[in-house]
């Protein structure tokens, strides 16, 4: 993308295009209504080769061969993609596919338990070939009964144990779209559009079906014959004890009218055994005709839907078989658009199939967008917009659902006083019919009675004869005794039998008399049926009246909803956009705060690391102050010493003196004692003034001791001061440190924001049909484009066509007429896939979902991995064989070429240089083991996420 | 060769791939395919300790008269006598003996009332926990469990049915939950199918093939990273993580000894296999003994049969106590019905759903219990009447899982067990 696109694109633009002179095409209709709503304005379209892998995945259910991808890519004709879509439709192998799509739609892989498999395609198949639409194909399965001759068509019915429950929940899915299960016992607690009455309504026509077996052939099989439908009753679970009645009526609508018969009189072909009953008035076929008119939008839009998703990958409502208000389209015009046109051309799949293959959207690439942010910008206003529209259809919704209510409560009033009358009719109805059974066995025993006086007037006849001729007989011999004896007891025996045969007679009488009693006792009943019938007629049409009423409400209730929640939808779409570039900024902004944290960090950093000297020097001075202190306290120490050393030697001089003071008194003028005291007392000055310098010199002393602690003491205030700045600051660079971390981390989340909108964008960008979307293969895909990228299935198919050009060659006339060319491609196809459809069975059985579970979720488990990676089969069709890619590897001299033949074989599509590298040292490294390498290669191609997906 | 994704491979690949989260709320309420999405609201509905659960079917109706609840002396009890068992007051058939001495670990229900008395739909109540309707089928108890219990080791399959017959295969019993959650059937005790590599390749270039295949998926991935195509990709590391511990399906690898004491015919096999696999933290296992179905000659058949099951599963009961499992599994045996307890011409019992017996053991299940009783002569229930649906709410609760919860499946609330029933709060401690 060089410039921003904008989606600018209003309605009046798509609403200007239709007055156009010529009809518009529904591939441009789509393209134009998708250009007026999508937030991108021209996404960008796949490449090519992706288009062919689709397209052919899709019409042909198999990627094209290498040789179609080469001719593709080098044809340069501007409409080579329509080209190409006329011819993958031109194939058999797009009826195949066709006919895949619809068995797996209509069967969901549940066992053959009435018609086999290959009836069941066969039946199919023809009816693709001959083009029926939806609408023709609907009714016959709707309808049929497994008679003789269409026996297929009833497999719906039949391999369905033809319960009415499954059937209601079934048609309900497959046909309409509506998944009413959880509306059985009760209106659905999850999903309000969809109410009891609509369950109760589909099973009342279901109800009346049932299994009857039949004789065909020389054996006897089941068949669905039905019942003459009447009214059933049914409650809530949540409100016990308030009847309802089940009228017949498709889901949304209102209930079927139906002709009243009097009992004995519904059938054109009565129950019986062995028999298929055929009711005059058949809710079948009164749904099959109602469904398929082109009336009902819920029949029209379930098909296009899954005709939708057939290409699309996802439906433009994503769970198939639950349209509802909750389960939004993504685009609502888009689906009515879809329902509107596919039922206007007769239900044409082709034609329909043709043209979603023609539309842009269709072709939208896959791959991520390089760059959002344009569209991000431009997409603030719409949201804007967008959300300013919401309270409006909110307000519509609140009206549309108070609506509903009220017509609801007044279709339940009139439907109580209905139920009365309706149960008295009954009441009526089955006296009738125990009545009509009276009548019945009047009239039986008459014709009991009239069967009795004809077998005597037989013999009475033969008797009055034989008794004639024996008369005639005696009279000619009169002497035989024996035989006038005879004639008499003939005689006799014939007044005899006369009067038995007029008590007979009697009796006739009397038994018709007694029939003519019973008949106008019926016709009395009848009167009285047909009273009640006039007093439920006025409630009937009241109740049809609040019944149209309540269909019109529910329709709007539930359109108003869907476009609610269509609405929010594109809302969550749009923020979503709008969030790349927020997100986005908040990114930056993050990052801004990360820098400016970082520099606070670097900042508090270099506070710490130049405090580091002042916290030196105040240690230096602690240190020193604690020498000076150690100093004056060991010169204390000193002084102390020097002071007691001295005071000790005064104390003993003073001992001598005192002692020798002592002798001089004894010993007075004694001259020797004299000199000693004089001396000792010269000395004791001597010393005593050494003592007070020494006491001098401790005082001296102490008060450097108490000067150094002043001075430590100092310094260690100092010393804590400066700690405590350290820490300070060590703690402003922790700080520091957690915001930068914080910042970090609230970066982190922030990306990770990024990646799960970015993620989330693209999923709604696909649903929105901006972007294509991945879709896995089917069982079936799988099988035959492994079949096909492998070469086995080239390889029967050649084989057929020499057995067919040996057995039966065209002419050179034939080749030239259209439909002999035609038959001849049919008949190849056909002949190869009875050849190989044997292999379909592993593939169901590992990559499709169980029998009657819904077939279209994906999932990823390990024994398909295994099977894939360890099993047999897969492991000698991926061998060299006859020109397959494989041995087209082998046989590539150029690893270049080596790698052409295997992207283009195997994903369709041209190899990258640097996949051409790892192709080419794979080869190299396995040396003389190419053969293997290249199998191997082909293996991995076969069993990557690049294979699996249509994308 | 089908073996679904274990439990909880999707809530590794979510905690894998942290973005999934978000894709869903993105994407809307309905969201189709994969289910992932879903997934990590059902983690918080998991039960937090390792949890497993074992079922040995008694295929075709296993007489509760010569088994559970025996009467002996009675016009209904047929030959044989009841002897006690290592629980004063409890006594069951004399069949039984090897399984008597570990009654301590077992409770008895006795009390079971299905009310059906057909093979399929018999069978069906009592894996399924509810009758089986046309228009909606039920995942079975091993679906169940392998989607409810989290499972140890999410690269291994969370539900095993071990059968005399089998391919292999996936069967198709989890309905709603989808194939992940699907049975592997391993006949004859036999591995899954397609796990060994193909004997052409060698390691290595078996190695070279997976890594190019890597390769290519990670340039596809780079392209647009979904979660469909990661899961995809994820599948075949899973493969290969099953493919290496292919040896835990390989019962042979059991000792000698162990074989000798389960017995060496089919079911003392297919037994060990489980304790093997339940040691391997497997979620759920089922293993099936036929066939129970003696319309002809009961009391022989019982004796033969019953006897092959006492020798095996006593010394299941046994070893999982001793090896300190009991309080993390769950054991169950079950049969679709019990018999008749008439005795026909023909010296059998036929198909009888009144009144018949369950056992359980081990988990929060109660210890040398009996729970229900039957009158005199076995024809009904008396006290603790009990159906399917009661005992399938029991199993849950028996590993912890709350059984009134509901499933989300793409929006739709659907029920682990049937709503309108419940367990048996007596037998539950």
């Amino acid at each position: 993308m060089t410039r921003p696109h904008l989606f600018v694109v209003c309605l009046q633009l798509f609403a200007g295009s239709l007055l156009a002179a010529d009809p518009p095409t529904l591939h441009d209709e789509i393209d134009a209504v998708f250009r007026s709503q999508s937030a991108l304005q021209e996404p960008p379209l796949c490449s090519d080769a992706e288009f062919l892998r689709r397209a052919s995945l899709d019409l042909n259910g198999v990627p094209p061969t290498a040789d179609e991808v080469r001719a593709f890519l080098a044809d340069e004709s501007p409409d080579k993609r329509a080209k190409m879509v006329d011819q993958l439709m031109a194939s058999p192998r797009f009826e195949r596919r066709l006919v895949e799509f619809l068995d797996v739609m209509l069967m969901e892989r549940r066992p053959n338990s009435n018609v086999t498999q290959d009836e069941w395609v066969a039946w199919l198949l023809k009816r693709v070939q001959e083009k029926k639409g939806w609408n023709e194909l609907a009714h016959e399965l709707l309808t049929a009964n497994g008679a003789d001759g269409e026996r297929a068509a009833a497999r719906f019915y039949l391999d369905r144990g033809s319960d009415p429950h499954l059937l209601t929940r079934d048609v309900g899915r497959i046909f309409l779209g509506r998944d009413l299960q959880c509306a059985q016992c009760h209106d659905h607690p999850l999903i309000s559009d969809y109410l009891m009455l609509d369950y109760q309504g589909m099973l009342a026509i279901f109800s009346a079906g049932y299994e009857v077996k039949v004789k065909q052939g020389d054996k006897e099989v089941n068949c669905y014959a039905e019942h003459s439908g009447s009214d059933l009753q049914f409650e809530s679970v949540f409100f016990k004890g308030t009847p309802h009645l089940s009228s017949a009526r498709l889901f949304g609508g209102a209930e079927f009218q139906e002709p009243f018969f009097l009992p004995g009189d519904e059938y054109s072909v009565a129950p019986a055994d062995k028999t298929i009953s055929v009711p005059k008035h058949s809710r079948r076929q009164q749904l099959a005709e109602t469904a398929t008119s082109g009336q009902i939008h819920e029949f029209n839009e379930n098909m296009a839907n899954r005709l939708w998703a057939f290409m699309m990958g996802e439906g433009l409502v994503p769970a198939v078989d639950v349209h509802q208000s909750e389960n939004p389209p993504s685009n609502l015009e888009l689906l009515q658009l879809a329902g509107q046109r596919f039922a206007a051309t007769n239900f044409d799949m082709r034609n329909f199939l043709r043209e979603l293959a023609l539309t842009r959207v269709y072709q939208r690439a896959w791959d991520a967008p390089a760059d959002l942010m344009p569209q991000s910008v431009a997409a603030t206003d719409l949201l804007a917009a967008a959300q300013n529209e919401t309270a409006a259809i909110e307000q519509a919704a609140t009206q549309a659902d108070a609506n509903l209510s009220a017509a609801l409560s007044q279709f339940y009033e009139a439907e109580a006083q209905l139920v009365p009358a309706v149960k008295e009719l009954q009441d009526a109805r089955t006296k009738y019919a125990d009545q009509s059974k009276k009548v019945a066995e009047a009239l039986a025993a008459v014709q009991k009675a009239e069967g009795d006086v004809s077998a005597k007037q037989a013999i009475v006849t033969s008797v009055a004869e034989a008794s004639g001729k024996a008369k005639v007989a005696a009279e000619k011999l009169p002497e035989d005794k024996e035989l006038a004896a005879a004639a008499a007891t003939f005689a006799q025996r014939a007044t005899q039998l006369a009067a038995e045969l007029e008590q007979l007679q009697a009796a006739v009488n009397e038994k018709k008399t007694a029939h003519t009693t019973t008949v106008e006792a019926q016709n009395a009943i009848k009167g009285e049926v047909e009273a009640v019938l006039a007093k439920v007629k006025p409630l009937r049409d009241a109740l049809q009246q609040k019944d149209a009423a309540l269909v019109t409400a529910r329709q709007a209730s539930i359109q108003t909803n869907t476009k609610l929640n269509s609405h929010q939808q594109r809302v969550e779409a749009l923020q979503q956009l709008v969030n790349v570039k927020v997100i986005r900024d908040q990114i930056a902004a993050q990052q801004q705060t990360i820098q400016t944290e970082r520099q606070a960090l670097a900042l508090a950093q270099t506070n710490v690391t130049d405090y580091a000297a002042t916290v030196t020097t105040a240690q230096n001075n602690q240190t020193t102050a604690q020498q000076a202190m150690q100093t004056a306290a060991a010169q204390l120490t000193v002084a102390e010493t020097q002071h007691a050393e001295q005071l000790k030697k005064v104390q003993t001089l003073t001992v001598a003196l005192t002692s020798t003071e002592a002798a001089q008194q004894q010993l007075p003028g004694d001259e020797l004692i004299g000199e000693a005291i004089a001396k000792l007392k010269e000395r004791s000055t001597t010393l005593n003034e050494t003592l007070g310098q020494r006491a001098t010199e401790v005082e001296q002393a102490k008060s450097q001791v108490t000067e150094s602690e002043k001075q430590l003491a100092a310094a260690t205030t100092a010393m804590q001061q400066v700690l405590q700045e350290r820490d300070n600051r060590v703690k402003a660079q922790q700080d520091a440190q957690t915001r930068v971390d914080g910042a970090v981390g609230q970066l982190a989340t922030l990306e990770s924001n990024e990646t799960q909108n970015h993620e989330a964008l693209l999923k709604s960008l696909s649903r929105r049909a901006v972007l294509s979307d991945l879709q896995p293969l089917t069982a079936e895909q799988m099988c035959w484009s492994i079949f096909e990228v492998t070469g086995v299935y080239d390889r029967y198919r050649a084989g057929e066509i020499a057995e067919l050009d040996k057995a039966s060659p065209l002419s050179e006339e034939a080749k030239q007429d259209p439909n002999q060319v035609l038959a001849r491609e049919r008949e190849i196809e056909r002949r190869t896939y009875e050849k190989l459809k044997g292999n379909l069975g592993v593939f169901i059985t590992t990559f499709a979902a169980g029998a009657g579970q819904p077939q279209d979720e994906f999932f990823a488990t390990v024994d398909q991995a295994l099977f894939t990676a360890n099993g047999g089969p897969i492991q000698s069709w991926v061998a060299p064989a006859a020109g397959n890619v494989t041995e087209r590897i082998v046989k590539a001299e150029a690893p270049e070429l080596a790698a052409e033949e295997l992207y283009l074989g195997v994903f369709s599509r041209m190899p990258t240089p640097e996949e051409t590298q790892d192709v080419a040292a794979y080869l190299a490294s396995r040396g003389e083991q190419k053969p293997a390498a290249a199998q191997e290669l082909v293996w991995s191609l076969i069993s990557s996420a690049e294979f699996r997906f249509k994308h | 060769m089908k073996v679904p994704y274990a439990c909880g491979s999707q809530e590794h690949l979510l905690a894998r791939r942290g973005f999934l989260g978000t894709v869903a709320a993105g994407a809307g309420a309905v969201v189709g395919g994969l289910n992932v999405f879903s997934e990590s609201q059902a983690m918080a509905e998991l039960a937090s300790e390792q949890k497993r659960v074992v079922v040995f079917n008694m295929h075709g109706g296993l007489s509760q008269l010569e088994s559970w609840d025996p009467k002996p002396g009675t016009d209904t009890g047929g030959p044989f006598r009841a002897i006690p068992t290592s629980v004063p007051g409890i006594h069951i058939s004399e069949l039984l003996p090897l399984t008597a001495q570990q009654m301590q670990h077992l409770c008895l229900v006795r009390g079971v009332n299905t009310s059906e008395d057909d093979h399929g739909k018999g069978a069906y109540m009592m894996l399924h926990g509810r009758r089986q309707t046309p228009a909606s089928d039920y995942p079975t108890l091993g679906a169940v469990v392998a989607r409810t219990v989290t499972p140890a080791d999410p690269s291994l399959p969370g539900h095993i049915v071990v059968t005399p017959g089998g391919s292999g295969g996936r069967g198709n019993d989890a309905a709603y939950l989808g194939p992940r959650y699907s049975s592997i059937t391993l006949g004859n005790g036999q591995p899954p199918q397609n796990t060994e590599r193909p004997g052409a390749l060698t390691p290595e270039s078996d190695a070279a093939r997976h890594d190019f295949r890597r390769k290519i998926n990670e340039r596809f991935l780079n392209r647009r990273r979904t979660a469909v195509a990661d899961a995809y990709a994820y599948s075949y590391e899973q493969a290969l993580s099953l493919m290496q511990k292919r040896e835990i399906f390989d019962v042979s690898k059991e000792p000698a000894a162990d074989l000798e004491r389960y017995g060496t015919h089919d079911f003392g096999r297919m037994t060990l296999l489980a304790r093997r696999l339940l040691e391997n933290d497997i979620s759920f296992v089922q293993v099936s003994h036929s066939n129970y179905d003696t319309h002809n000659e009961n009391f022989n058949f019982h004796l033969e049969q019953v006897a092959e099951f006492d020798r095996s599963f006593s010394a299941f009961v046994a070893d999982i106590a001793t090896r300190g499992m009991l309080d993390s599994t769950l054991i169950v045996v079950l049969s679709e019905f019990g018999r008749t307890p008439n005795i026909n011409q023909y010296y059998g019992r036929d198909h009888w759903s009144r009144a018949w017996s369950v056992v359980m053991a081990g988990s929060r299940v109660a210890r040398g219990a009996a729970y229900g009783k039957t009158n005199a002569n076995g024809t009904a229930v008396e006290d603790g009447q009990v159906d399917h649906a009661n005992l399938f709410h029991t199993y849950l609760q028996a590993v912890a899982v709350d059984s009134s919860n509901s499933f989300d499946i793409n929006g739709r609330e659907l029920p682990f067990a049937d709503p309108s029933s419940h367990g048996i709060p007596e037998i539950l401690t």
